[in-house]
């Protein structure tokens, strides 16, 4: 079953379109991680409206492509400057920019490079031989499994991700109310579209995520005061010796690789939680020569290998199960629904030419980002000299010609503008953005579920509880909601316990 | 910080403006096409009805959790009004440029908003102003129409470059 799914995979793959848009995407992707502010996520955001006018593997080669990149280049700037260019590459800075310091940058990127490319082959080795056999697991689920799975997917999402629970819950049911406006696939009732024509297929996502995330990042940015500023960065260009440098530590490589791909399967957790984890076990289990951070090779080998790895291991839920496990995954998920295809079993007994050719370009942007990364460095180094001024406006404009070409409409652009502003209130207030888009994401799948549920259902909700898989699932999601409701509690008694002090 | 309970209760009177809207849509509009009741085939205002208790409730809770926290809102980075401002100017130049972009078209509309958010990011010097804002506008115009055969707005008087 695997190997039928990589050799049609491969007879996709083997196009001059595909591996060269592969090949572009891990240009892109390390571009926007290596740049302070952007990352994969915005990276994928961004081309996503060029990309959906491409054929689909190509089109999943190009943003796959960008969040393999992308979760890579933050280590660039995290080792030169010190300021990590996405959240994934925070870990990095512990031993990368001490190593910088002692005269070796060169190496440290060129470890980075590589364990990111062999953290995420290890990752599509596992996505490769899990994701069918969970989708032909789940090739049995009815709608009370789906449904359950959705809420879920959001419930994790929010108890995972950190900071305010009851925060992430209101953003995430704000993205399920969106995902209502617009026909009613079942009674083809109008919601919430206000007489207006526009409305009746419901916001498009890509103008909903280009407002929330770009324009409110923009204008967060905007905010500093180091926008004339080019940065003092020195040239490094790492050697292939980085290469066995770094496969020296192949325990460490190993070790990483599979947390990393373990904390990527799980809905909420990400590489964010995956390179620090990654870091303190390697940190824990090394020799006491090891100096870790202060500059020692191990560290690198943690985090870029972990938070890579995360990228195949996120890819799992997302195409077996139709359940992102992050905010960039809910976009690839949201990239393929559009480019109309529905991620889950069906995907996988359907379109096996899709899902052979996401894994190829998967697996073949991980060798592409260890002969760009190694060769093209001086490259993305200089990309960290060009200073905001001339990012800022250059990222609105593609974010409003992007919203624009998607169906040459003006409603697009105000529904952008509209969302930035409600990402700029979000943001101010700490709220997070991404349960908004799993929510808008994973809305349609548990509405259309949940009532084809009660309609096949002899006795209302008890259908939840009358198969096996929904009942464990039902369970799974009363514990997050236990979980949520003593996070909650706890932190309202720590908030106490300090203002009493 | 009353800043950041200002913006707590801005959001929170945000969700609240979306419970109303729900209730109300499901009692009128929904209503009126016979879409607010029956099973769940017909029943369309279930769900948004269901969302909006939801976030009721988890609005109350939010009250709460706001009230004993007040006096522990971490302090933010120190903003000063000119980078308020700053970033204000930019939301309403690229606010203008939307409107106008289909009525002056791509070309007259976009040059001139380059400059003016590069011209708030601080940058004086006007001939690399002119010429930054002219070369950016015109790459991205040509990457869209001529690679992605993107048809972008020409405006009123159907300006564009016939590459």
């Amino acid at each position: 079953m695997i190997l039928d799914f990589l050799s049609v995979g491969l007879d996709v793959f083997l196009s001059p379109l595909i591996l060269t848009l592969t090949f572009t995407g891990i240009v892109v992707g390390l571009v926007v991680g290596a740049m302070p502010g952007l990352g994969p996520l915005m990276g994928i955001i961004l081309l996503l409206p060029v990309a959906i006018g491409l054929p689909p593997v190509g089109a999943m080669g190009f943003l796959i492509a960008i969040f393999v990149g992308g979760s890579c280049g933050g280590s660039i700037s995290a080792i030169l400057l010190r300021i990590p260019g996405t959240p994934l590459a925070a870990a990095t800075l512990y031993d990368g920019y001490p190593m910088a310091q002692k005269g070796r940058a060169s190496d440290a990127i060129g470890i980075a490079i590589t364990s990111s490319a062999i953290g995420g082959l290890i990752g599509g080795v596992v996505l490769v031989f899990c994701a069918p056999i969970l989708a032909n697991f789940a090739s049995n689920f009815a709608p009370p499994e789906y449904a359950m799975l959705a809420i879920m997917g959001l419930l994790a999402i929010v108890v995972i991700s950190g900071g305010s629970i009851v925060k992430g819950l209101l953003a995430g049911s704000f993205g399920l109310i969106i995902s209502t406006i617009g026909t009613d696939s079942f009674s083809t009732g109008l919601r919430f579209t206000f007489g207006s024509h526009n409305l009746l297929n419901g916001f498009h996502i890509v103008a909903v995520v280009v407002g929330l995330f770009a324009i409110s990042e923009m204008s967060a940015q905007m905010l500093k005061r180091d926008l004339l500023k080019i940065p003092e960065v020195k040239v490094a260009r790492p050697g292939l010796h980085t290469i066995f440098l770094t496969l020296t530590h192949w325990i460490n490589l190993i070790r990483s690789s599979a947390i990393g791909t373990f904390f990527g399967a799980i809905p909420g957790a990400g590489g964010v939680i995956s390179s620090f984890t990654s870091y303190a076990v390697a940190k824990a289990s090394a020799k006491p020569d090891e100096a870790y951070g202060e500059g020692t090779e191990g560290g690198i080998v943690a985090t870029e290998s972990a938070n890579n790895a995360t990228v195949g291991g996120t890819l799992v839920p997302t195409l077996s199960l139709g359940i992102p496990g992050d905010a960039s995954s809910a976009m690839l998920l949201g990239a393929l629904l559009i480019l109309g295809f529905i991620p889950g079993p069906a995907m996988f007994e359907n379109n096996p030419d899709v899902v052979g050719g996401i894994f190829m370009v998967y697996l073949a942007s991980n060798v592409f980002l260890l002969i760009v990364g190694i060769l093209a460095t001086p490259l993305f180094v200089f990309v960290l000299r060009i200073p905001k001024v001339y990012l800022i406006p250059s990222i609105l404009l593609l974010c409003s010609i992007g919203t624009f070409a998607l169906q040459a409409s003006v409603f697009d652009l105000q529904v952008m503008l509209v969302f930035g502003l409600i990402g700029i209130l979000f943001r101010a207030a700490d709220y997070p953005l991404a349960p908004v888009v799993i929510g808008m994401i994973l809305g349609p799948i548990l509405e259309a579920n949940l009532r084809r549920s009660l309609l096949i259902s002899r006795e209302g909700y008890w259908i939840f509880l009358e198969r096996p898989v929904s009942t464990t699932l039902v369970a799974i999601n009363v514990l997050l909601i236990v979980s949520m409701i003593y996070l909650t509690l706890r932190r309202i008694r720590s908030s106490k316990v300090n203002s009493s002090r | 910080m009353p800043a950041q309970r200002f913006l707590n209760a801005l959001v929170i009177g945000f969700f609240l403006a979306v419970t109303f809207v729900v209730f109300w849509q499901i009692e009128t509009d929904f209503k009126a096409q016979g879409i607010a009741s029956g099973g769940p085939y017909d029943n369309a205002g279930s769900f948004p009805k269901a969302l909006a208790i939801i976030i009721g409730i988890l609005l109350v809770i939010q009250l709460f959790v706001d009230r004993t926290q007040q006096e522990n809102i971490p302090a933010k980075e120190n903003l000063l009004t000119s980078d308020l401002l700053r970033s204000g100017s930019m939301l309403l130049v690229f606010a203008i440029y939307l409107l106008t972009l289909t009525s002056l078209g791509y070309h007259l509309a976009t040059t001139p908003m380059i400059f003016a958010v590069m011209f708030i990011c601080g940058m004086r010097n006007f001939i690399r102003l002119f010429f930054a804002s002219l070369v950016i506008s015109t790459s991205v115009a040509f990457v869209f129409e001529v690679f992605l055969n993107v048809v972008l707005p020409l405006g009123l008087w159907s300006i564009y470059i016939p590459w």
